[in-house]
């Protein structure tokens, strides 16, 4: 919640009124002085010695008292704000306007995240939380969450988002089970980060040491974006307004700073890496235009041992809010430019390189955005609705450089050959410096024109969304770029594919939402309903998906009850809920994936004189594009119970999310043909050259593989329950208790049959047989943490410092059984038969039957763990200066456990760091 | 203090660095509500540079070069006093050979060693916090919390990576028996934990590791495959106090460690245990007052200490069965290692006040100490005590505009007797058998110190006061000054090269 | 961390655990104790023979020491608290059938004993036989350095030898390598019986000789040359072999191996790897020459002899191999572990076909090793010169490094 000072301003307007003599009417307006809109279900009370009159806020946030007259104390309050005491004086109708600001007391500090109030589940984190946390990137403000866990800064692998999902889940990146965190979309400013057209990665079968730094098909990588110039985050966790769109969990809505703000800087310093940031907020000549400009760069190290492996980020934004009244409406125009690189580099290390080879690696990523939000709101009087207009533009230069000294350890044919059919290759020299490139040029372009009314009839108030939306993304870059005679290793077989051959994503939307808000009394209700209409455009008509509308339909509703009185204090329960569909379409690297290479040597001469070596390979070309991929569907639904009393809140929510068809890279059986030609019978001395292919006696070989293509045929299965209890200051102590924590329940498996060959050479020859096992091979996941966080803030020394005791209650992962033995079976003629009893004692059949440990499908727990973190912040020099500095796992609780007869034993060690912050 | 005085005993290097703030903290934190001290936090930044010709342990390295800034503050609060301190230290660490771990005084024999090493990196965050308040007339309370966590790296093959974390937690209480004299208690908890571990990056890597169990032996079963080990550690500290009127301070101290060897790659299991015992005790007389002129000193006129300090360390390891998977049964274990270090240090303060704002110090000092360090079989045994003479000459002055200075300087002779020494099983080749026999030659010779130190208090604004009770007077009192202070300390060993130790600090004092 | 009582001031240096009936010697305060031996042997020999200077070595794996027996003195063996890993030589002095008294020497080996209290230690003595058959006379696994000195190339090879005076014919001959390694990196498990190194050899990898019988004569005192790929080695990288002339190669059919046309290439039984069938270049398996009984086909082989096995892994999880074939006992000719002195465990031999193992180096990956084969000692020439080679089915006396060139 943000730190804002309360503004008191009463404005008296005198009406006259011919009403009776009897009294006269006082109309008090309430307005939320931080979002500028009226509040809705505040309740206003006039009392004078034991006589009370209490009215409730209507949807235009007007609390109406009739028959009034002399000095009364107004007392107007709306929970979870601050609250408001006047004396008035009624001598004719009057209107009072109340604004209410956060209720935090003048020097009150929120260092967790708060539950919103609204329809849906979602927690906001505010500059202060953010600056007691004090995070390198987005990825550490996840553990403000419920369910959340600290964990240190990954600064070596891209950082992938998990919402609600199980602990053992997230810590283990399974590439099928990514469009969860894929379909988490990351909004900053209103524009969201489009990351379908990212394709910067090494080829896969290189993978080694740089696999886990790409994101492709992973969604946004978390470390690229910073934190310090963020004023809020917002992390929806429920169903979303339809709003938003291309999610399957949840949204992570970021606001920056605007306005005047006095020049910020903060350097930090932790065991892995430095941080810089300097901002300020300008007011420029012209009234009613603010400019701000920030900039930050972090240099890390994944292991300070390493100098090879490091990560380094330059961020830069200008931002312009310009406000101007245009016709009956007032213009607020926020412009901004920004720029964003991530640099990655090894420098040579001297044990690395011995016998002067070389081994260099590099990555560049230059992002640069521009984005422009027009905000017509037309003044009070008039009934016109706002009118939104957003626009996003992004283009990256993305370069990866690759020397590598390779000394192959054997003799390699190299069978690369780019076309389809015979050919004849050379072989790799044991000695070469290969060279590698990898140029991406991602570009995106977002449009969105959206209104929005709102209007009351009688005691309903409406508010109509409306909106439509256009994506574009497409990548012009070269793609890799290697002589494919000379590979960065010896082993590598693929092929270059440049991104420009890809082509680009359309995708048009739009949506319409309806929030309907019903007061009875002080009952309060609120409905929200909404449909988004998404399709891809531009697809050839060959793909199911080409001009295919999804419907997503969103309901979320809430209903505040009037308060009870409990020990003469008011106590207010809240119900909500929410039910809704959620599409994702796939990225471009699904939707047009690299062709596959397969050779086959069809002769292998490889003789003592050098001029009679002759190698054929027969090289196929197979599309893997899956023209009936779909778009991964979510259905989502929640019910949530809220408490408010004297300050305390207390938040539970049960949550469960089904989602079908996520994308998986799954078999699908290929049949290549070639010829075993037997070169026994040629004698090249004879004939003083080396033997051709068309001379050979030939024997036709068939071999079938299982290759692989994206497909529907992932199942994720989320449900849990969320609970978060924070306490109101204790005033001796001042100290602030919140509770948070979830029991996660998470079931990934393949909800399609699965081809699968095993690889094994029987009888001198590769298997040929390819099973269809259509038990679900998956697993179930489970997590249930609590976490007590005691934050207490010493005024008197301007010191806050919170512990915070992290208890993991238990983990466990169990596989689902498998039989192991596949329903149908393909030959090697390719025709497919049933796998019955005998052909499980086939001696060759038999290899299709996989074996698993009886044990494998046991529950494996990891009992209770806790740590406990410290964090501190001193302010100095009347509040210019800040100290800070965490300690994660000062001590830690890791009791060792027994797991078949096997003691296991756990060990943590701390992560700490220090900071300070400048406001000048 | 004490790890000085061991130092001086020539026991073991210079490792007070690494206490810098934490080090600061007191036997007995309800003390402090009986000493006066006005309000002051220093921000000063420091420059510490060792050089040791020869290592004088060859597991601690040959010095260091190390900057930091530290933060120190006390304030009085309306009820109670709170003082706190917060430091950032790094920096290098000079050529240490056969250990791979940090903190070799804490953790020692036990350690995961090559013959390599070399220099490290090293990152230090410490913080300390106290409160301490009067409970009623005749009782005071305090409590205190120091944390140490840090970080020891190389990037150069062997590449060692140690993570320290160490944890002080105390608290006390004193009751006034008379209106000078009172009674003290104390007693503190101390977690220590520390990750260690050690990688080769060169493909044709041809150094090993293996472990290291105390005097040259190694333990044979885990030898070579081991490369990530972890030190555990709970402590309890206990302190007493007894101060009566005329002056005289009884204090006396026992603290008792228990230190688990970890190795990580056998999962987890505990090879060796450490048995650490320490009893201190001191008496000390001040007589007279010489009012407030120095700084650098209490204000006693003639002050005689004496201080005795014994530490016992017993080793013991672990005897395994066979392993099932990777968990290896405990099937016996075998005391194998000791060592007592004991030293008593006698000190007598005297000083001469010149006039009211100048002050002379002599201090000559007496110290007997010895070293007793044994392993069972193969037989390995190594004695030595010496007797230390020295004195020490002090100058300080308070000019009228309040600036403050002081210079001192000392010498010392130490001149070691009889050392036994056994090494059964001693191969020449074996460099790690040389470097305990340089270890123990450096701890029996002959040695001759000098030292200096200076500081100065440079006031930029002051306050003036006027009491009326004292009409007339003006009392004019420092508010804000630069603080700058300087030492230089200078160890020749016979025959066997010096070692010279420059350390600089400068800052503000507000 | 031990959950010990903080003991208050006393100061005590003794008193380690008490043990039934072990002795303690005060001053080195080790515990000693009572060790007896029950000797079993072999079928040919009665149970009531006599073992004549009989000498056993106890090697403490903990702390390194090695306690030197005579079995035959009248004291009680003592032995100190810890794991043992046990050999025995001697002669046993019976009465044959046919009433002569015979000398036979036996020797015996035992591994990872626990004496923690009074242990008995069970010996199974074996008689040493002289072997008659092939042998393994020279094995190079570490291969000659790349062109750019940072490792190994594969110009690896198999020597096999007729150690007798009579041609023998290698058709139908294997060669397979161990699942298990020897040495301790891969501390794990074993559950299931079959697996058991006295009842069966785990084989990942089985090549054969092709040849129906008697195509693949070799004269006494000749050899075979197995090779990965028959290739002159020298002429690409400089210092390496040529292995261009070998008897036979082992090809994978992989787009990424060579197939020298010249050199017959062996018949792939069975192998856990799809690409190309790698000899670990660090020397910590072990391999096996098996003479398969009369007629077996690999397809009845691979049929009758799976062998996936159970075992709990280094981290504590329930794992299957499922990609490993049986080979009896009595099928090997001969075999021979290999491995470093420092990881060194036990070999995944038998130890009645290989009691110890042939050492590559003193550590683990020592950048040294490269360029050293494992030959195997003469025992004696004939007078025409044939060498009749060392074969105790003892590879720690029986082979000795050699510079690959040689």
């Amino acid at each position: 919640m943000r730190l804002i000072l309360t503004r008191l301003i009463i404005t008296v307007v005198a009406v006259l009124s011919s009403l009776s003599a009897m009294g006269y009417t006082l109309r008090v307006t309430v307005f939320d002085d931080a979002e500028d809109e009226p509040i809705v279900g505040a309740s206003a009370r006039l009392t004078r010695g034991e006589a009370k009159l209490a009215s409730v806020s209507d949807a235009d946030g007007v609390a109406v008292f009739t028959k009034v007259s002399g000095t009364y104390e107004l007392v107007v309050e709306f929970v979870g704000m601050s609250g408001y005491k006047q004396k008035v004086s009624i001598s004719k109708d009057t209107e009072i306007v109340v604004k209410l600001a956060d209720g935090k007391a003048l020097d009150e500090i929120v260092v967790t995240a708060t539950e919103s109030k609204g329809a849906t589940s979602s927690s906001k984190i505010g500059t202060e939380a953010m600056r007691h946390l004090q995070p390198s990137s987005i990825s550490d403000v996840l553990e403000l969450l419920p369910g959340g866990v600290s964990t240190d800064p990954k600064m070596g692998e891209a950082n992938i988002v998990h919402l609600r999902q199980a602990q053992p889940v997230s810590s283990s990146e399974n590439p099928d089970y990514s469009t969860d965190a894929l379909g988490t979309s990351f909004v900053i400013d209103g524009v969201p980060v489009n990351t379908n057209a990212d394709m910067q990665r090494v080829s896969s079968s290189q993978s080694g040491d740089n696999a886990d730094r790409s994101t492709v098909g992973k969604g946004v990588d978390m470390r690229s974006i910073s934190t310090d110039d963020i004023e809020s985050i917002e992390v929806i966790r429920g169903i979303p307004s339809v709003e938003y769109g291309e999610i399957t969990s949840g949204v992570v809505n970021i606001k920056r700073k605007e306005g005047v703000r006095n020049l910020e800087a903060r350097f930090k310093a932790d065991m892995q890496s430095r941080l810089f940031y300097v901002g300020k907020g300008f007011k420029m000549p012209t009234d009613g235009w603010t400019v701000n400009v920030s900039a930050d760069y972090l240099d890390s190290k994944v292991d300070p041992r390493n100098t090879r492996e490091n990560y380094k980020r330059l961020t830069g934004s200008l931002r312009s809010l310009l406000k101007r009244p245009v016709g009956a409406f007032e213009l607020s125009w926020n412009s901004s430019l920004n720029y964003s690189g991530t640099f990655e580099r090894d420098r040579n290390d001297p044990d690395l390189t011995i016998n002067n080879t070389v081994d260099y690696y590099e990555s560049n990523n230059n992002t640069f955005s521009f984005n422009n939000t027009l905000v017509f709101t037309p003044d009070k009087s008039r009934r016109l609705p706002t009118f939104t207009f957003t626009q996003g533009f992004s283009y990256a230069v993305s370069d990866l450089h690759r020397e590598k000294t390779v000394a192959s350890s054997r003799i390699y044919p190299l069978p690369v050959s780019m076309e389809p059919g015979p050919h004849y290759v050379g072989y790799l020299p044991m000695l070469y410096l290969a060279n590698l490139d990898v140029e991406g040029r991602p570009m995106t372009a977002f449009a969105r024109f959206a209104a929005q009314y709102r209007a009351n009839t009688g005691i309903l108030g409406h508010r109509l969304k409306g909106g439509v939306e256009w994506n574009f993304s497409k990548n012009y870059g070269n793609g890799q770029v290697y002589d494919i005679a000379r590979p960065i290793s010896a082993e590598m077989t693929s092929r270059p594919r440049p991104f420009k051959d890809i082509p680009a994503e359309n995708q048009l939307s739009a949506y319409v939402e309806e929030m309907m808000t019903m007061k009875l009394g002080e009952h309060q209700l609120e409905l929200m309903a909404g449909l988004r209409e998404t399709q891809l455009m531009n697809l050839s008509s060959d793909y199911y998906l080409s001009w295919r509308p999804y419907i997503d339909p969103r309901v979320n509703f809430s209903w505040r009850l009037q308060s009870l009185m409990v020990a003469s204090q008011p106590m207010r329960f809240e119900f909500a809920g929410g039910i809704g569909q959620h599409t994702k379409m796939p990225v471009a690297a699904y939707l047009f994936p690299d062709p596959i290479y397969r050779d086959f040597s069809q002769l292998n001469y490889y003789h003592n004189e050098e001029r009679y070596r002759t190698m054929n390979v027969m090289t196929y070309v197979v599309d893997p594009t899956n023209y009936d991929l779909r778009a991964a569907r979510n259905l989502k639904w929640e019910a949530r119970i809220g408490a408010d009393y004297r300050g305390n809140s207390l938040s539970v929510t049960y949550f469960r999310e089904n989602m079908t068809d996520g994308f998986r890279q799954s078999g699908f059986v290929e049949r290549y043909v070639y010829n075993a030609y037997d070169a026994s019978g040629f004698d090249p001395y004879a004939v003083d050259r080396a033997p051709t292919i068309e001379e050979l006696p030939y024997v036709e070989e068939v071999r079938q593989r299982a290759e692989t293509q994206t497909t529907n045929g992932s199942r994720t299965l989320k449900q849990g329950v969320e609970y978060t209890l924070k306490t109101r200051r204790f005033p001796k102590l001042n100290t602030v208790i919140t509770i948070n924590g979830a029991w996660l329940r998470t079931v990934l498996d393949n909800s399609q049959a699965l081809w699968y060959k095993p690889t094994v050479v029987v009888d001198g020859k590769e298997l040929q047989y390819v099973g269809l096992y259509d038990d679900t091979d998956g697993s179930t996941y489970e997590s249930f943490n609590t976490n007590i966080m005691f934050d207490t803030y010493v005024p008197e020394l301007k010191l806050n410092f919170s512990i915070a005791m992290q208890n993991v209650w238990y983990t466990s992962s169990q596989r689902h059984f498998l039989t192991g033995v596949p329903s149908y079976y393909l030959d090697p003629d390719g025709v497919i038969h049933k796998f019955t009893e005998e052909s499980a004692s086939d001696p060759q059949l038999s290899n299709l039957i996989r074996h698993y440990a009886s044990a494998a499908f046991d529950e494996n727990r990891v009992p209770f763990a806790s740590n406990i973190n410290f964090k501190a912040t001193k302010k100095l020099f009347n509040d210019r200066i800040d100290v800070a500095l965490y300690v994660n796992r000062i001590l830690s609780i890791t009791p060792e456990y027994q797991r078949y007869g096997q003691t296991i034993r756990r060990h943590l060690s701390p992560y700490f760091g220090m900071e300070i912050n400048f406001k000048i | 203090m004490a790890a000085m005085m061991l130092f001086a005993a020539g026991a073991m290097a210079d490792e007070s660095w690494r206490y810098s703030v934490v080090g600061e903290n007191s036997s007995n934190p309800a003390e402090k509500s009986r000493i006066d001290f006005e309000n002051s936090t220093s921000v000063t930044a420091g420059f510490n540079h060792e050089l040791e010709k020869e290592a004088v342990v060859v597991e601690e390295g040959r010095g260091h070069n190390l900057a930091d800034i530290t933060v120190v503050t006390r304030q009085h609060l309306k009820k109670g006093r709170v003082w706190g301190g917060a430091s950032f230290t790094t920096g290098s660490l000079r050529d240490i050979r056969f250990n791979s771990a940090s903190d070799y005084s804490n953790v020692s024999p036990y350690v995961v060693a090559d013959s390599v090493g070399g220099s490290r990196s090293v990152q230090q965050y410490s913080f300390l916090g106290g409160y301490s308040a009067e409970a009623g007339e005749r009782l005071t309370w305090g409590a205190e919390m120091a944390y140490r966590a840090g970080i020891e790296y190389r990037n150069r093959d062997p590449r060692v990576k140690n993570i320290v974390s160490d944890f002080r937690l105390s608290a006390g209480f004193t009751a006034s028996l008379s209106d000078k004299s009172y009674l003290g208690a104390s007693a503190g908890l101390h977690l220590y934990n520390q990750d260690s571990d050690v990688e080769f990056y060169n493909p044709m890597n041809s150094i090993h590791e293996f472990v290291a169990t105390g005097l040259g032996t190694t333990f044979a079963r885990f030898y070579g495959s081991t490369s990530s080990s972890a030190y555990k550690g709970l402590g309890l500290v206990s302190n007493l106090q007894f101060v009566a009127g005329n002056g005289m301070r009884l204090a006396a101290g026992f603290d008792y460690d228990d230190m688990d060897f970890i190795l990580r790659d056998y999962n987890d299991l505990t090879l060796a245990n450490i048995d650490n015992y320490r009893v201190r005790g001191e008496i000390a007389y001040s007589i007279g007052n010489v009012g407030g002129i120095t700084e650098f000193y209490d204000n006693a006129k003639i002050k005689p200490h004496l201080n005795v300090d014994w530490n016992r360390r017993i080793g013991r390891e672990n005897i395994f069965g066979t392993a099932t998977g990777n968990s290896y049964p405990v099937i016996g274990d075998r005391q194998y290692y000791w060592r007592d270090l004991f030293d008593v240090d006698l000190t007598v303060e005297m000083k001469i006040p010149i006039d009211s704002r100048r002050i002379v110090l002599v201090a000559p000092e007496v110290i007997y100490a010895f070293s007793d360090e044994h392993y069972r079989q193969p037989v390995r045994h190594f004695k030595a005590d010496w007797l230390t003479f020295g004195t020490k000459l002090g100058f300080e002055q308070i000019t009228l505009s309040l600036l403050k200075y002081g210079i001192n300087a000392g010498v010392f002779y130490n001149a070691a007797n009889d050392k036994e020494s056994v090494f059964e099983g001693y191969d020449v080749e074996k460099m790690y058998h040389q470097a305990v026999l340089h270890n123990f030659e450096m701890l029996s010779s002959d040695r001759f110190g000098l030292s200096a130190d200076m500081f100065i208090d440079v006031p930029i604004s002051t306050i003036t006061k006027t009491f009326d009770d004292q009409p007339g007077r003006v009392f004019r009192r420092v508010k804000n000054s630069l603080i700058f202070s300087a030492s230089f300390e200078h160890y020749a060993y016979s025959h066997h090269g010096d070692i010279n130790q420059v350390s600089v600090r400068a800052g503000l004092k507000f | 961390m031990k959950t010990k009582t903080i003991i208050a001031l006393t100061i005590s240096l003794l008193a380690s655990q008490a043990f039934v009936s072990c002795v303690e010697n005060d001053e080195t305060a080790i515990v000693n104790c009572k060790v007896t031996i029950k000797n079993t042997f072999p079928e040919v020999i009665p149970a009531d023979a006599k073992i004549i200077d009989g000498k056993a070595t106890f090697y403490e794996t903990n702390s390194g020491t090695t306690y030197a027996r005579d079995l035959n003195s009248e004291e009680d063996l003592m032995l100190p608290v810890g794991l043992y890993n046990v050999e025995a030589r001697a002669t046993a002095e019976y009465v044959n059938p046919d009433e002569l008294t015979v000398e036979k020497n036996i020797r015996a080996s035992a591994s990872a004993v626990v004496i923690q209290a009074d242990t008995e230690i069970s010996l199974e003595w074996f008689i040493t036989m002289e072997s008659s058959s092939f042998i393994f006379s020279e094995m190079y696994h570490t291969g000659s350095l790349n062109a750019a000195g940072t490792g190994g190339l594969y110009d690896h090879f198999f020597r096999i030898y007729n150690n007798t005076d009579e041609v023998l014919y290698a058709d139908g001959l294997g060669i397979a390598e161990s699942s298990f390694t020897n040495t301790k990196t891969t501390t794990y498990e074993i559950l299931t019986e079959a697996n058991d190194r006295n009842v069966n050899f785990t084989a990942q990898a089985i090549w054969v000789i092709p040849g129906n019988g008697t195509d693949v004569p070799v004269q006494p005192g000749e050899s075979l040359l197995i090779v990965d790929q028959a290739i002159d080695w020298s002429a690409q990288v400089e210092g390496a072999l040529d292995l261009s002339h070998a008897d036979f190669e082992w090809w994978d059919d992989n787009p990424r191996d060579t197939d020298n046309p010249e050199v017959p290439n062996l018949e792939k039984w069975y192998s856990y790897s799809l690409t190309i069938w790698l000899t670990n270049n660090q020397c910590t398996k072990s391999y096996a020459l098996v003479r398969f009984p009369e007629g077996m086909t690999s397809t009845d082989y691979l049929a009758n002899y799976r062998g996936s096995f159970d075992y709990i892994s280094a981290i504590g999880t329930y794992m299957t191999n499922d990609k490993s074939y049986l080979i009896p006992n009595e099928w090997i000719i001969d075999g021979v572990n290999l491995s470093n002195k420092e990881q060194w465990l036990y070999g995944a031999l038998s130890p009645q076909i290989d009691i110890s193992y042939a050492s590559i180096s003193d550590i683990e990956r020592d950048p040294n090793r490269f360029g050293w084969k494992h030959v195997r000692r003469v025992a004696s020439t004939a007078p025409d010169g044939r060498k009749t080679l060392l074969d105790t089915n003892d590879s720690a006396t029986d082979f000795i490094l050699k510079r690959a060139k040689e």
